[in-house]
């Protein structure tokens, strides 16, 4: 049903004025169908939401026995503007989901138009490349750190095999954030290739084969028909991606910890050590509520850009 | 004849969307916060209880009872970390079930969980545990807001039995002081004795004709004679910034010179972190792990450091004595048998010191009589001389000098333990006060910046200072900068 019958639809239901509760019960209808979508909405998003502001105006303290609320104005702003770690951490964040999100899509995208294009062992080659996600993120840390490590590693062993000397990979402020925004590239391409594949998949052959019948080379076929079909595959994926990178916090929790000294903190890493490491709920709060906006600014400039662009195309 | 009306799809939704309205306005109303209010709780009535919070007498009573007269109570559950040490805590549970016949319930959780889920249970209507497991960081948290009931409320005639060391007051807070001091309320009962030793591979030392090191010079004296990087290194602490590591480590260098954090923590909050004291000791941490330790230390955490010992690549380590229990294990380590620990080295011209790392257990405030009795019960027990025995041979860290200083430590199996029965007299607290963790995380981050070398020693110093002033003030402490 398009927009303007669902309208109609409603609108039908507005006749007289309603003589009992039961009529007015049924011209109503439409609200009450919404109620238990509204109450999800309410008792798990808007409520803790509501919550959170509250709390970022607040100082919450333990004492006498309680958790105390107290009303604390713009002092958790006040502190905002003085801190001087949260900067670093947005400056490490944009900066990790930046080259993660482009690494990622660039090969989750070269593996998938790969993949579609071989014929024999599919199902082994997905299985091997789905591997990564598969694995938890407490196991990927522990695996990574031992493979960075700087006596016993993997990757220190195969330098010193060439007598060239070991890295500091976790513990050096020029090394730390590209070792994990590798470790990133390796979890999270395979959850590009499989949407990146599953939309290949689903293209219409017609277009592929009258392009060919034209003429139409391997790279044009692709620059011009497969990549144009494939765009709300690969847009809906770059946001979900970028909004998950910009959460990004186990491997960085695992591997460095934020360290050394703030080379790779991050902004939940960040949040995680007010709130609960160091019980200041009230600053917390607000680095929460500015994280939210953060996101929500970029999901509403992307899609303000997506639909620009497709209206101009 | 009756007939089941049916519901068809509109009516059904109607019906769900009325009660989903209704159950939305009164899970609202359950969930409101409470309103935002500086007003204290009204006092409760205060029970009875003598203030029994004086320090114990050296004639007290043993805190615990037998084995054969511990009293029938009802099971009890213990919210406890998947910790190193919790294999040996389990063994000494099932003995306590063996013994007593009393039951309980172990609520295991990984140590991320610990705080939130205490935090959960202590200011809930009733608590779901019987006893909580407090660290070291957090105690102070939960004594301050007074989230624990205090134990001679439970028990007006419970004396602390002096062999229990009390890891400077670890047990006690002082409302009017704002810290763990000798006559404050006793809240929890040590249950792990972690503290700082210094690790030394015997064999090498003894191969060399060295002796083990007294002072942070001998170290270095040591580091010189036999580091062969990077197969062998000479020293190391922790320097990785992990919530209480590298800061912890550097605790007993700062106290080794006579230095603080502040002046007198629960007296004199003056903040004197970067005074000479605290240059000194931070121009020998830095000297001995730049010039001995390994090229990453500023990403040796606890792991790493255990792992360079076990494998035979550094000659002395600072680690805590929850660490031993890997040395002599054949399937974990290369150097079973060779090596011992003693007390932490000191400045030469100044004192020992060692930091607490140790866990102790609460009974929550919010548990009805017989639930704290029950838990109390459980607590006395496992504090007796006997139990802590078998604790100790369970693989865990006592938390008795006279378990210490027992037949036990001349078995070989066990002698880590005459380090610790000679560090007792040198431990130190750490930070113990509520705003603890940010304090910790300042000198964390501050020091694992002065050692990876992106600030200097005393430029670290001056950060932590105005850090910690910061933290203080805000808190409303007395205090400035020294």
């Amino acid at each position: 049903m398009n927009a303007p019958s669902v309208k109609a639809a409603f609108s039908r239901r507005a006749g007289p004025r309603p003589q009992s509760l039961r009529e007015w019960l049924d011209q109503r209808f439409h609200y009450w169908a919404l109620a238990p979508t509204l109450v999800v909405l309410l008792a798990l998003t808007i409520y803790p939401l509501v919550q959170l502001l509250i709390m970022s105006v607040s100082t919450v303290s333990f004492a006498e026995g309680r958790v105390i609320w107290r009303p604390s104005g713009l002092d958790n702003f006040h502190t905002f503007l003085a801190d001087t770690i949260f900067p670093t951490a947005i400056r490490n964040t944009v900066l990790f989901v930046i080259v993660v999100v482009t690494a990622e899509m660039l090969l989750g995208l070269i593996l998938a138009l790969i993949a579609s294009q071989v014929k024999r062992l599919t199902g082994l080659l997905r299985a091997v490349l789905m591997i990564p996600i598969l694995v938890p993120a407490i196991a990927i840390g522990t695996v990574w750190r031992l493979l960075y490590n700087f006596e016993f590693g993997v990757f220190n062993q195969f330098l010193k095999a060439f007598s060239l000397p070991p890295q500091n990979w976790n513990g050096s402020a020029l090394l730390a954030l590209p070792s994990i925004m590798v470790v990133d590239i390796w979890h999270w391409t395979a959850f590009i290739f499989l949407l990146m594949l599953a939309g290949i998949e689903s293209l219409p052959i017609e277009p592929m084969e009258a392009a060919r019948v034209d003429g139409a080379s391997d790279w044009q076929l692709l620059r011009h028909v497969v990549l144009p079909l494939l765009q709300p595959t690969i847009l809906v994926t770059l946001m979900f991606r970028t909004i998950f990178a910009f959460k990004v916090f186990d491997e960085v929790f695992l591997l460095t910890g934020g360290g050394p000294g703030n080379a790779t903190e991050v902004i939940s890493l960040y949040i995680n050590r007010v709130f609960f490491g160091q019980s200041r709920m009230g600053y917390g709060a607000l680095l929460s509520i500015i994280t939210i906006l953060l996101t929500a600014v970029f999901v509403i400039l992307y899609n303000r850009t997506v639909r620009r662009r497709s209206s101009a195309a | 004849m009756t007939t089941a009306k049916k519901l068809d799809r509109r009516q059904f939704l109607k019906v769900t969307g009325v009660l989903s309205g209704t159950l939305a306005a009164t899970t609202l109303a359950g969930c409101a916060q409470p309103q935002p209010t500086a007003t204290p709780v009204p006092p409760t009535k205060a029970p009875a209880a003598p203030a029994a919070t004086a320090a114990p007498a050296a004639t007290a009573a043993p805190a615990v009872s037998t084995s054969a007269t511990v009293a029938k109570v009802d099971p009890i559950t213990i919210l406890i970390n998947d910790s190193p040490w919790f294999p040996g805590f389990e063994k000494l549970v099932g003995l306590y079930e063996e013994k007593t016949g009393n039951k309980v319930n172990l609520a295991v959780t990984p140590f991320t969980g610990m705080l939130e889920k205490t935090r959960n249970a202590t200011t809930a209507s009733e608590s779901e545990y019987d006893i909580v497991n407090l660290n070291e960081g957090w105690y102070a948290t939960f004594y301050a807001g007074k989230f624990m009931a205090p134990l001679n409320e439970i028990d007006p005639t419970l004396t602390v039995d002096p062999n229990i060391i009390d890891y400077s007051n670890a047990m006690r807070w002082s409302h009017e002081k704002n810290y763990s001091t000798k006559d404050g309320t006793l809240y929890g009962l040590p249950i792990n004795g972690n503290i700082q030793l210094l690790y030394y591979r015997t064999d090498l030392l003894e191969k060399a004709g060295l002796k083990p090191p007294e002072t942070w010079d001998d170290v270095a004296d040591i580091s010189k004679k036999l580091m062969s990087a990077p197969n062998l290194y000479g020293f190391a602490t922790r320097g990785q910034k992990a919530g209480f590591a590298v800061a912890y480590d550097w605790l007993p260098f700062l106290r080794g010179y006579y230095g603080d954090w502040v002046a007198k923590p629960g007296e004199d909050w003056t903040v004197t972190i970067n005074n000479d004291a605290g240059r000194k000791a931070m121009k020998k941490w830095l000297e001995l792990l730049k010039t001995y330790g390994p090229a990453n230390v500023a990403d040796v955490g606890q792991a790493e450091l255990q792992q360079l010992m076990l494998s035979g690549k550094i000659v002395q380590a600072l680690m805590v004595v929850a660490n031993w229990a890997a040395m002599d294990d054949p399937e974990k380590s290369t150097v079973v048998d060779k090596v011992n620990v003693t007390v932490l080295p000191k400045p030469v011209e100044g004192r020992h010191a060692t930091t607490t790392g140790i866990w102790v257990m609460g009974v929550p405030k919010n548990l009805p009589d017989k639930r704290k009795k029950a838990g109390l019960t459980f607590l006395k027990w496992a504090l007796t001389k006997e139990s802590q025995i078998e604790y100790t041979k369970f693989g865990a860290v006592p938390v008795r000098q006279d378990v210490y200083t027992s037949e036990l430590a001349s078995d070989p199996k066990y002698r880590w333990m005459k380090a610790m029965a000679d560090s007792t007299q040198y431990i130190v607290e750490s930070i113990r006060i509520p705003e603890g963790p940010q304090i910790t995380d300042s000198i964390e981050l501050r020091l694992n910046q002065a050692i990876a070398g992106q600030m200097s020693g005393d430029e670290a110093l001056d950060n932590m200072a105005k850090e910690i002033y910061d933290v203080l003030q805000k808190a409303g402490y007395a205090t400035k900068l020294g």
